[in-house]
This record gives structure tokens, sequence and C-alpha cells, in this order.
């Protein structure tokens, strides 16, 4: 991505499908094609939407009789969290040409989705930048100053293979019941993305999680020193609303008796350093959900392994990075950082490009959530569909479905059933 | 990582105001207010009468939460 | 379209009470026996644990965690405002004709919020910290919980209106005490502690006040407000949010009261003989509000499946598409049409009119209602915004577990009403004598 006109795609392939995309339509091709690179400057803050809107105004009326693009275009770095508001914004510049018209408007509808697939390979990344590495934050939400500790992880989609070692690492050290995965690996298909893709969803630790909020009992919590959503085991009373209003399905409410008894495990992992029973595997009856794995941090398993989580640990692949959001040496900030720093972008030309080219979002931010989870990568579309990946759940002994699990217990009339 | 925390921290490090105070005593039980008033206030009124309301009130809320207390009690020791 | 009643004498009045048929027998033993299942299921469930109904995670489990409870939980809140209905009708707006149904709409508020608790007890995982964990939270916890605004409104819908009936009481206590069961007379000394025939003014404007605070409180707030909220503010689930909720589910919390209040009304009617002291013009009437809540209900539905298919966000669209296309939900949205259309024809055509042609649309409405509710529940969680999961949607059916819990809750009403209609008169006094000053 050193030139200018090869900013928009990542290969000559991307272009010519473009081209081709463009050419199909009645309208003009190379138009469509200068629009876009020039709305990718306008977004690097490279040129001013007026200049935009003036350079092409003429053209747009003769080629379409009519110009209909907002001139105040909404700063595409104020668009919040991903790229969409721009790419939308765009879209209803090209769409917008000939509202009376059903044929022209799709025909430039068409144009405007060439492009916009363009923008989100090469230049998603860039518009959002900044997004995911401070996590944003509410003003009065705990550990969202930037004092003390805030846990939070960069995951790297583009390092995950797949191997689900971080699942299996996670259902171990925490005695999960079978079906129960506080680390979920997806594997999936998605449009405009070759091969399969990977997507490791822990609990994204939101600062403004919707579960500690409906929470009738508190029981669901945010701790106040480092910004990890815990749940009280001791108070809980399973009615399972944090799991209905958790737009990621991160709970795992335990339906019958833990597969592995409460005398099987240690103490220490169980209380964190307040003194409540938020750690490990929960007991029958209650909410369960990854926990950042809060007794590593509050050192219940050594010094060494503060600051560590047991998927990160397994992670072969250097894709999981966990830390302390508030400190730039941490794991997550670093990786980013060194990640960033290896894609530069050409800033020796257009000194107000971004620095780089790293695509990075968080997951459902448009849900309001304010994930402590980073992901780089591209974010699964809506038309994303999981599929079985190269390691199978069932290879690595995991059930996949936990409703096979449950079905089992629900069916059998003697005790010692478990789920 | 400091795993020194003040033992008084706030647990949910909310202060008592949110939607839901306002929904629930500025908005809900603002009838239930006028109610009260009303059954001490105008003509005709009785003060045994009211205070026998109060005392339903109260009672009944009591006694409501008292028996599922007892409910609960009873679940948790056979079965918990 | 008063209609009077003062020709029927005290004898009718205190039929119940000083009867003792087989029939009564046998449908106490029903109740009972509904009640014994459902107590079985459930201990076997505080046994083993929610895994012995078909609930199961949202997510990468492919379940709905919450399900049938949580239906009926809504449902029977909605049948709740019943006694709201009638008594804002009398109180409120003298409509004397309701007078002879107010104390049943009354009676079936506190049993149908009973049995609202009931499921949310029913629902939790550890129903022991239901009262210990609840109580030292609500100070912090119900400025956010939606789920405790809930309980907080049940708690005070439940309160006013046992208020409510046990200042009423007294009146019909007080003259008829003579009548009433000597082996009660502890009981009946207590609800009348106090009581002077002067008061009966200042409880009648009392209770006037009780039905104002209820009237707000109760439609607007607990059905038109706190319970659809436990949905509509979600960020999580494509189908539950939105404005609509609110007023859409007081919709069916009407349409469903109403017939609540019909065949309760109905079954006392066909038991005691009680023709003269219920008459045809009360059934007419609760008909034509259950056509009229009914037609509301199917309009607020059509302005959801509208704005949900027409040019809608793709995950709303996508909620909306499986919605329609379930036959289920077209059951239920028959059963509310064919019970409005066979009111209005009756409206027109006089002749159609049968009051067991109206309890069984009665029926027919509280099965459609109950069925739209779980669909609204469990559908509502098998699409969510987030749909990478490949085990969503999977499959639910309540399990036999929850389904017993259904039919007990049944039970206890039919046995609340079974035992009270024995120690207090079910109709007030006031449906046919004028206030009086002095007794016989």
């Amino acid at each position: 991505m050193s030139t200018d006109d090869d900013s928009l795609y990542t290969s000559p392939d991307d272009e010519e499908r473009h081209r081709r995309l463009l050419d199909e339509t009645e309208y003009d091709t190379e138009l469509g094609l200068e629009m876009a690179r020039d709305a990718q400057r306008v977004s690097a803050g490279e040129l001013s939407e007026v200049e935009f809107y003036r350079r092409y105004h003429e053209r747009i009326v003769e080629e379409f009789d009519i110009d209909d693009r907002e001139i105040d275009l909404p700063d595409p770095d104020e668009a919040e969290g991903s790229g969409e508001g721009f790419l939308d914004d765009l879209g209803s510049v090209l769409a917008d040409v000939d509202p009376e018209t059903d044929e022209s408007r799709r025909s430039v509808m068409q144009k405007g989705a060439a492009v916009a697939g363009g923008l989100a390979v090469g230049g998603w990344g860039t518009v959002q930048n900044a997004a995911g590495q401070d996590g944003g934050g509410g003003a009065d939400a705990p550990g969202d100053d930037e004092e003390g500790t805030r846990w939070g992880m960069t995951i790297n989609l583009n390092n995950c293979d797949g191997c689900l070692a971080c699942m299996v690492a996670c259902d171990q050290e925490h005695n999960l019941s079978r079906g129960a995965h506080w680390m979920y690996v997806f594997a999936y298909e998605d449009e405009g993305q070759a091969d399969e893709n990977f997507l490791p969803r822990t609990c994204q630790h939101c600062t403004d999680s919707p579960c500690t909020k409906v929470c009738p009992v508190g029981a669901r919590h945010t701790r106040t020193e480092d910004g990890l959503v815990l749940t009280d085991y001791d108070i809980c009373i399973g009615c399972r609303y944090c799991e209905v209003s958790c737009p990621y399905g991160v709970n795992y409410f335990q339906w019958g008796e833990p597969d592995v008894p409460e005398s099987e495990i240690d103490e220490d992992t169980q209380y964190d350093d307040r003194g409540r029973w938020v750690g490990n595997r929960p007991p029958e009856g209650v909410m369960g959900k990854c926990t950042f794995c809060v007794d590593r941090q509050d050192g219940a398993m050594g010094e060494d392994l503060v600051g560590t989580t047991a998927c990160e640990e397994a992670c072969a692949m250097d894709a999981i990075h966990f830390g302390d959001l508030n400190d730039p040496e941490s794991a997550p900030n670093r990786h980013l950082r060194e990640y960033r720093e290896a894609q530069p972008n050409d800033t020796s030309e257009f000194p107000d490009r971004k620095e780089h080219t790293v695509s990075t979002f968080e997951l459902l931010a448009e849900r309001g959530t304010e994930p402590n989870v980073t992901f780089v990568g591209n974010e699964p579309s809506p038309h994303a569909e999981q599929v079985e990946g190269p390691v199978t759940y069932e290879e690595m002994g995991l059930v996949d479905d936990r409703k096979e699990v449950l079905d089992d217990g629900a069916t059998a009339t003697q005790g010692g059933e478990s789920a | 990582m400091n795993p020194t925390v003040v033992a008084s921290a706030p647990e949910y490090a909310l202060p008592f105001v949110g939607p839901g105070t306002y929904l629930i005593f500025g908005i809900v039980l603002l009838p239930v207010y006028a109610m009260v008033v009303a059954w001490f206030v105008g003509d005709p009124s009785d003060r045994f009468a009211g205070l026998l309301g109060v005392g339903y009130l109260a009672g009944l809320t009591t006694v409501l939460w008292g028996g599922l207390l007892l409910a609960t009690l009873v679940i948790g020791a056979l079965f918990f | 379209m008063s209609v009077d009643v003062t020709s029927v004498d005290r004898d009718t009045l205190l039929r119940p009470i000083e009867t003792l048929s087989r029939r009564y027998v046998a449908a106490l033993a029903v109740a009972l026996g509904l009640i014994g299942v459902w107590l079985a299921f459930y201990v076997q469930q505080l046994q083993h644990g929610l895994v012995v109904t078909n609930l199961s995670d949202w997510g990468s489990g492919g379940g709905v965690p919450w399900g049938l409870y949580i239906g009926a939980f809504i449902w029977w809140v909605g049948i709740a405002h019943g006694g709201i209905i009638l008594s804002a009708a009398v109180r409120l707006l003298g409509m004397d004709t309701y007078q002879p149904v107010a104390r049943l709409a009354e009676l079936l508020t506190i049993a149908a919020l009973s049995c609202a608790g009931l499921f949310i007890l029913i629902h939790v995982g550890r129903p022991d910290r239901l009262v210990t964990s609840v109580l030292p939270a609500w100070p912090t916890c119900v400025q956010w919980s939606p789920l405790m605004w809930d309980v907080t409104v049940i708690t005070a819908y439940f309160v006013l209106t046992a208020t409510y009936l046990l200042l009423t009481i007294r009146y019909d206590v007080s003259r008829l005490r003579d009548r009433l069961p000597p082996r009660l007379e502890p009981l009946y000394r207590a609800l009348l502690v106090g009581y002077s025939e002067t008061e009966d003014a200042v409880v009648e404007r009392m209770v006037w006040w009780l039905a104002f605070a209820i009237i707000i409180m109760a439609p607007l707030l607990l059905h038109g407000g706190v319970i659809p909220w436990l949905f509509a503010l979600l960020p999580s689930m494509a189908g539950w949010h939105g404005g609509v909720q609110g007023p859409s589910f007081l919709s069916i919390a009407l349409t469903s009261a109403v017939s609540g209040i019909v065949i309760v009304s109905a079954a006392f009617r066909y038991a005691y003989d009680w023709e003269a002291l219920i008459p045809d013009a009360v059934f007419r009437g609760l008909g034509q509000w259950l056509g009229f809540f009914g037609l509301i209900f199917l309009w607020l539905q059509l302005q959801q499946v509208i704005t949900g298919i027409f040019a809608a966000p793709t995950t709303l669209q996508h909620a909306t598409e499986v919605k329609i296309s379930t036959p289920l939900y077209w059951v239920a949205i028959g059963l509310v049409a064919a019970a409005m259309l066979y009111v209005f024809a009756s409206s027109l055509r006089p002749t159609l009119f049968s009051i067991p042609a109206l309890v069984v649309a009665s029926v027919g409405v509280l099965v459609g209602t109950l069925v739209e509710k779980v669909l609204f529940v469990v559908e509502g969680l098998q699409h969510a915004h987030f749909d990478l999961y490949n085990g969503v949607p999977g499959a639910y059916t309540p399990s036999a577990v929850e389904l017993s819990a259904l039919a007990g809750t049944v039970g206890i009403v039919a046995l609340f009403f079974l035992v009270v209609s024995k120690v207090i008169p079910v109709v007030e006094l006031h449906a046919i004598e004028d206030y009086e000053e002095v007794d016989t």
C-alpha cells in the first residue's frame, strides 16, 4: 500500500474484480473507481469533503443528471467503532443519485457495493484505527480511567488456526461441565473472505455490560479494581437474566450437578482477593462464564501467572494476548503495536494517513457494550456461517452442543446425572 | 497488578440513582402516594380507617415476603 | 345498560357457603390432583436441578435459557389485570352492571399474581435464595435491573389489590356474619377489627382511591411497562427490542384478563344457578370488551409484523420472518381472531350469543395468549443479533416438568376459588342491595 492508486486494493485481482462489477453497470467505470479512491482520501483526512464534492460534481451531473451527495459527510473517524457508518455514507452518496428511477438507482448501488467491497478490504482498518486500542468506555464505568488495572485482550484472528487448544485448556482449568465453553472457537466461512476464518470468543468483559445492569441481585458485577465482570456464586439466584441480556452468548448455566465435584476443586482458585466466590466452575443452579482467570490475576496460582490466562498459555499461534489495557507495555497493547508497525501505511507522501493498515474490531460494538476484547482481523459479516473447523470439537473431546448433554440429564431419573 | 484492595470499596460502583430509581419512586409509586395522602385528607376521611389501610399495606407486604422467606428456607433446608 | 339484580335474595348470594355438593368435592379433588402432579415433578426439579427441563444455554448450546416458565409468568400477570378492569369499571366509571363479578375478578387477580410469583420461584436455579439474595440487594439493584422493577411493581399490585379486598369485605362480613360458618368466627373477628357502620362511606372513598392508584400502576406500568421492559430494553435479541412491546403486552394482558373473568363467572353461575345474580347482560358486556381488546391485540401484532418485514434491519427481519412462518403463531392469532369475530357477530345478531360459546371463545383466547407469550420469549431468544452460532436456533419443546407447572398453577387458581367461596361471599352485597346504614 505504497501508492495512492494501490491503496484501495490489496491485490490487482481485487481491482480487476471491482472493475468488472462496475463495467456491468451502465455508468462510467472510471468515475466509480476514482471516486472510491478519493473517498478513501477523505477518510484519511487527505482530502476535504468540500474538495471531494467539487471535484466530482460536474461529472456526476453529467453522468446521472443530478448530484444528491450530502456535502456534510460526517467525519469518518467519529463514525462509531466500525467503518460501516462511513461505508453507508459512501453508499448513499452513490445510491441517491436518482431516487426517481429504480433502474439507475440499482445500477449505482452496484457501483457503491463494489467500491464498498474494496474499501472494506483496504481501508476499513484505517478508518477505525483508534477505536480498538483504548477500548472506549463510559465516564462512570469502573476501571475506565487510565489509572489502575483494566484487564483485557487482543485476539489476533490472523494468527488463529482453529486448533481448539485454548478451549480444552479453559475447560480443564476451570473444571467446566461438558458442553460449557467459557472459551469457544468459531470456525466460519464468510463472503469476500477466502478460506476458513476463526473467532475465539471469551467473555468480552464489557465496560458497559448489559448483564451487570440487569442482574436483580448484584451477583453479576464489575470488579472495581480491575474491571473484571464476575459472578458471585454465593449470591446468584440463577434467574438467567444475564444470559438473556448478553449479545454474545458467553454465559453457561449450571443446569445440573457439576461434572467435577466440589471436593476436587482448590479453594484458592474459587475465592478472589475480596473473599468472594467468583472463580472456577459454578455450583449447581447458578451462572458461570469466562472470568479472565480471576484466580490467576489474584495470584492464587503463583505470581508468575498474574497477567496470564489459561487460553493464552495454551495458544501456540500467538493469537491470544491478555494483560492490563492501561499498561502500554502489556501483552495486548504491545502485540497490537508491533503488529501495526509491521504493516505500515504510506505516510511519507500522505502524512495524514494512519500509520498502519491493520484492521481491528470489537465484537458487536454497535450494541454499545464497550467490550474489553479487541480483535485483529475482519469482523464476521451478517452472512458468516459457522462451519466445521480443521480440528473438530469431537476430536478434542469436547461437546459442541450442550443440549446433547442436558437431554441426557433430563431423561435420567436417578441422581448423578450431570450437566 | 496490585492485589491489595480496600475492603470497603463500593461493591457495584454505582450510587443509588439510576433509571429505575426515578421510574419506581418517581412515577410508578406516585399514585400510591396520592392514595395514601387522600386517605387522611379530604372528606369523608377517618384516621382509624386510614391507619387500617396503611396497616394492611405494610402487613400484607410483610406477610407476602415473610411467607416467601419461610418457603425458601424450607426449600433450602430440604434440597440445598 | 345497568341491570337490576336487587330482587335476588341473600340466600342466593350465600349459596356457595351454605351448600356442599358432590360436584364441589369432585372439583376439589381435580384441583388437588393437578397440584399434586406438579409437586411431584417439582420435587424432581429441586433434586436434580433445572436439567430436568428442556431449557438450555443460548449460544453454543443452541437452547433457550428462558422458556415456558417465563411465558407462563407473563401470562398469569396478564390475567391478573382482570381485577383492575372490573374494579375500575365499577368504582371509577360507575358501571354497576359488572358489580356482581367485580369481587370474582379481584380474587382472580390475587390468585393469578400468586401463580406468577410461583413461576419466578420455579424458574430460578436457586429458589432458596429468592429472599435472602433479593432483599439485601434491592437498594443497590432496583435502580438498574428491570427484573427488580418487576418484583417491586408486582408486590405493590398484589398488596394494593389485597388491601382493596380486605377493606371492601368488611361491609359484607359485618352484615352477613350470623349466616357465615361459626367455626371461622376468629377469622371474621380479625377481618372486622375496629369496624363500625360509620366507616362505610370512608372506606368507599378509600377504595375509590385504591382503584385509582391501581389503574394507573397496573395496566400502564405493570403490563404496559415493567413486564415488557424485561425484554424491550435489551440489546441482545432482535425480536424483543422496541417501543411497541408495552402497548402490545398490555393488549394481550387485557384480552386474557377478560377471558379469565368470563370463565370464572360462568363457572360460578353454572355451579350455583346464579342466572339471576350474574345475568346475561354481564356476559354480553364482557364479550364486547373481549372483542375490543382482541381487536387491539391483533392490530398491534399487525404493527409488529409489518415493521418487521417491510424494510427492517436484517436481524429483525429474520426474526419476524421466522415468527410469521411458525404455524403455532397463527394458531394463537387465529384463536384470538375467532373469539373477536364471534363476539362481534353476536353483537350484530343477538341470537348467536350463548354463554357456553363465549366460554369456549375465552378458553381459546387464553390458549392463544399463552402460546403467543411463550413464542415471544422462545423465538426471541432463538434469533439474536449475533447469529454466528451454528446451534442457534435449536429446538425447544417444554418438558413434562415444565408443563406440569402450568397444570399445577391452574389447579392452584381453582383451589383458591373453591376455598375462598366457602369462606367469604364472592359477590358483593352491594350487587343485590342498595347501600344501607342499618342491617335487617
